[in-house]
């Protein structure tokens, strides 16, 4: 057990206190995570029995670049590829490339790995990501596409990301990236996060009555919020319809009362007060004309 | 005379018979039909290797488990029922098996807030030890008017033979019969739940063997710790697909596709659909649930936020689930704390190992302020911390100024939480907007300090075992940090 030490505000106002809490201090970790020198030092005694081990060559190697000491990690790295098949450590080698910023030439080995082993789920994913993040936008849709291929349940963000990619290719554009989203939530249901892009590539197109309508596909629980119907308020706003959109903001207004303060809702009060404000008086109802009037 | 004496007679009888009723035995009346006795099941009961609930909502609840004890075969089936001596063959439900062996029984269409008996293997009678309580319906109290929450952090060390969560575990049963004896109705685990890699094998060392009784009877909810990983707990990847081990044999390898190689994933079964209230995610690694009146979130620290598109997702996700609750009380767990001075620095990120810590201070932070969360729980750093009730902190420790961002006293000075300084959901600026963020990575070790303890948001400090128990009712949350002998060593209390 470690030991007992316990904090009171105003406490330690000693050198003895000072000096004592120094002590607990242990200096030499300073800089290093906690884990990764337990790590590192496994391997090293793995290594010392097992000298041409490639695969522990390959593991440390990606301990230290963790930690970011990559003059080290390149060395295990390059000590590994000269006790096998190089082969086998070009994926670590493409990591340590990816992480120091060199996508060239990290590709270079991804691809070469993934040429080897296409279903190789961790590598697709590093290189979906590298060449999302170099831009490389062809590469890494089609990257994403295998892993929406591959695996059952990606990470819901790999989907706007690739969604994102699609937007920014012409043989794809909004629709492409629409129809991603759509197939996705058809396999597993409405994702809010999904929607939301979808809705925010529906309003960035001016297609107000599509983000409405997906406005409503929501959980039936946001759509009770009066932040949904402030949302929606906006867009009716946006599509030139300005009544439906009073007609929200009274409710969002009237539902925000009862519901306790937070700073969120507090900022929404702001929001509805404004727009209300900008749409203006209710105008008056035109009175239908009285010949017998004169 | 014969012939009238014997008509008479013949008279008579006929009378008689005919005035007879029910109270005449020679004619007893008719019986209502018999109903059958309804048939009970007739399987024997197993005693599974591993045995735990999921997803307990106030209508449903897995039963999930493996193996069996006695080294006969598995169980295929459960029944239950609301009668412990008697479960109806009419409740017996066959189990699905997961790729990793796993079985698992979705029993649905339950009461809300009720009791109910099981037995792995459909036996007509469950053994003690085997049962669940359903939560109230949504935003209801439980009929005892409290909810208690029981959270351990960094309790994993019996993967490699300790054991101190043992302690801990004894710690918090010893506080319990001290306490009026309820025990929790939740049972979260903050990450570094099976040390060192978090292989199936470390699992049942650290998780199902230390936890049995709890885990028949309580819903666990686990978050993704980073020893969760494999890596020994050093991987910085933001993919499941990445788990990675050094050697297999003892400790157990990757499980295999095409579930994840990651056993987190496979062992435990996590809403992706708001199956249990909140919003649908779409996966495992983050999600949220309702229980009576409050609503807890589960973030993935330790993979989703090490991807910036992926974290930005997860947080669209929390800011919709936040502004959809309506709980009285928000409880955010995730594994790497946003404010730590003990085994790690929420100053330094150790080359990005430790990043996750400042993209959830800088990204998330501002997310609970604004939504009302009331309190964070967090474990990786083992120690337990304490913050005060605060606000708008997103930046490094010396940056911290509780003059501004902490709840203050009637002096000035930050308030404690405790006595007459407990916190009030409605802060002094008249609306929701504090939290109290708090490490419990200490509930199987308990290690070293970093430069600059203790952190400046932090009330109490304590390098010792130990682990919480939040109760909660209608108008109080009651959290408190729990020794190895049951003794409360911190506490503090909210009030709305």
């Amino acid at each position: 057990m470690g030991a007992t030490f316990r904090v009171v505000p105003g406490a330690c106002a000693t050198a003895a206190c000072a000096l004592f809490l120094l002590l607990l201090i242990p200096a030499p970790n300073l800089m290093a995570h906690p884990g990764v020198e337990d790590r590192i030092h496994l391997l090293s005694e793995d290594i010392v029995a097992s000298p041409n081990n490639q695969y522990l060559y390959v593991q440390r190697g990606l301990a230290y670049s963790n930690n970011a000491q990559p003059q080290l990690a390149l060395a295990d790295i390059k000590t590994a590829e000269t006790l096998g098949d190089p082969l086998d450590v070009a994926f670590a080698r493409g990591i340590l490339l990816y992480r120091a910023g060199d996508f060239t030439a990290a590709r270079v080995y991804f691809d070469r790995y993934l040429q080897a082993h296409p279903r190789h789920l961790a590598s697709l994913e590093y290189r979906a990501r590298m060449l999302r993040d170099a831009g490389v936008n062809a590469a890494a849709l089609a990257d994403f596409q295998q892993i929406f291929a591959l695996k059952a349940t990606p990470d819901p963000g790999y989907y706007i990301s690739a969604a994102r990619i699609m937007v920014a290719l012409p043989e794809y554009g909004i629709d492409g990236a629409i129809a991603l989203l759509d197939k996705r939530m058809d396999q597993v249901g409405v994702l809010s996060s999904l929607q939301r892009y979808a809705i925010e590539l529906e309003t960035d197109r001016q297609h107000y009555d599509a983000a409405i309508t997906r406005m409503a596909t929501l959980d039936k629980a946001l759509r009770a919020t009066p932040q949904w119907q402030v949302e929606v308020a906006q867009l009716h706003m946006q599509a030139g319809q300005p009544e439906q959109a009073r007609g929200l903001l009274e409710q969002a207004d009237s539902r925000l009362r009862a519901l306790r303060s937070n700073t969120a809702r507090v900022e929404l009060q702001r929001t509805i007060q404004r727009l209300l404000q900008e749409l203006g008086p209710i105008p008056e109802p035109i009175k239908a004309h009285d010949p017998e009037a004169g | 005379m014969t012939k009238l004496i014997g008509s008479l007679f013949t008279l008579s009888a006929f009378l008689l018979t005919g005035c007879s009723d029910s109270h005449d035995s020679a004619a007893p009346a008719p019986q209502p039909p018999i109903e059958p006795e309804p048939l009970t099941c007739s399987g024997s009961e197993v005693n599974p290797e591993r045995l735990y609930l999921q997803q307990l909502g106030s209508d449903r609840v897995i039963i999930k488990w493996r193996g069996n004890l006695d080294g006969e075969t598995e169980a295929d089936a459960v029944c239950f029922g609301t009668d412990m001596d008697s479960l109806l063959a009419s409740s017996e439900t066959s189990a699905t098996v997961t790729a990793t062996g796993h079985s698992e029984v979705l029993l649905s269409g339950l009461e809300a807030d009720t009791t109910y008996y099981y037995s792995v293997g459909g036996a007509a009678s469950a053994m003690p030890g085997r049962s669940f309580h359903t939560s109230p319906a949504d935003g209801g109290l439980p009929s005892d008017g409290n909810t208690r929450i029981w959270l351990v952090g960094d309790s994993g060390v019996g993967g490699e033979g300790h054991p101190e969560a043992e302690h801990v575990r004894d710690g918090y049963l010893s506080f319990v019969e001290s306490s009026g004896g309820e025990p929790a109705d939740l049972f979260v685990m903050l990450g570094d739940n099976a040390y060192r890699q978090g292989t199936d094998h470390e699992h049942q060392l650290a998780v199902f063997d230390v936890y049995p009784d709890i885990l028949s009877t309580t819903p666990v909810w686990p978050t993704i710790g980073n020893h969760e990983m494999g890596f020994l707990g050093v991987s910085v990847s933001p993919d499941p697909d990445s788990y990675s081990i050094l050697g297999d044999g003892e400790t157990g390898g990757p499980d295999p596709a095409p579930d994840s190689p990651m056993p987190y994933l496979n062992i435990f079964t996590l809403p992706t659909d708001g199956e249990a209230g909140g919003l649908a995610s779409g996966t495992e690694q983050y999600y949220a649930f309702n229980y009576a009146n409050v609503h807890i979130i589960s973030l993935d620290s330790q993979l989703s936020a090490r991807d910036e598109a992926n974290r930005a997702t997860m947080l669209q996700w929390l800011t919709d689930d936040l502004m959809a609750n309506t709980a009285d009380w928000t409880i955010v767990i995730f594994h790497h704390p946003p404010y730590t001075k003990g085994s790690h620095d929420s100053d330094k990120i150790f080359g990005g190992i430790d990043q996750p810590i400042f993209d959830m201070r800088e990204e998330f932070t501002p997310v609970f302020d604004r939504y009302g969360v009331d309190v964070v729980y967090s474990g990786h750093s083992h120690i337990y911390e304490r913050s005060y009730y605060i606000n708008g902190h997103t930046g490094l420790a010396d940056t911290f100024d509780a003059s501004v961002n902490a709840e203050l006293n009637d002096i000035g000075m930050p308030a404690t939480g405790q006595g007459d300084e407990a916190y009030s959901q409605i802060t002094r600026n008249g609306t929701d907007d504090k939290v109290v963020y708090t490490v419990a990575g200490n509930g199987g070790k308990v290690t070293s300090l970093s430069e600059g303890f203790p952190h400046p948001a932090h009330f109490f400090s304590e390098l010792t075992l130990g682990s919480v128990v939040i109760d909660l009712n209608e108008n109080t949350l009651d959290a408190r940090f729990i020794g190895v002998s049951g003794e409360v060593l911190d506490s503090f209390i909210i009030t709305r």
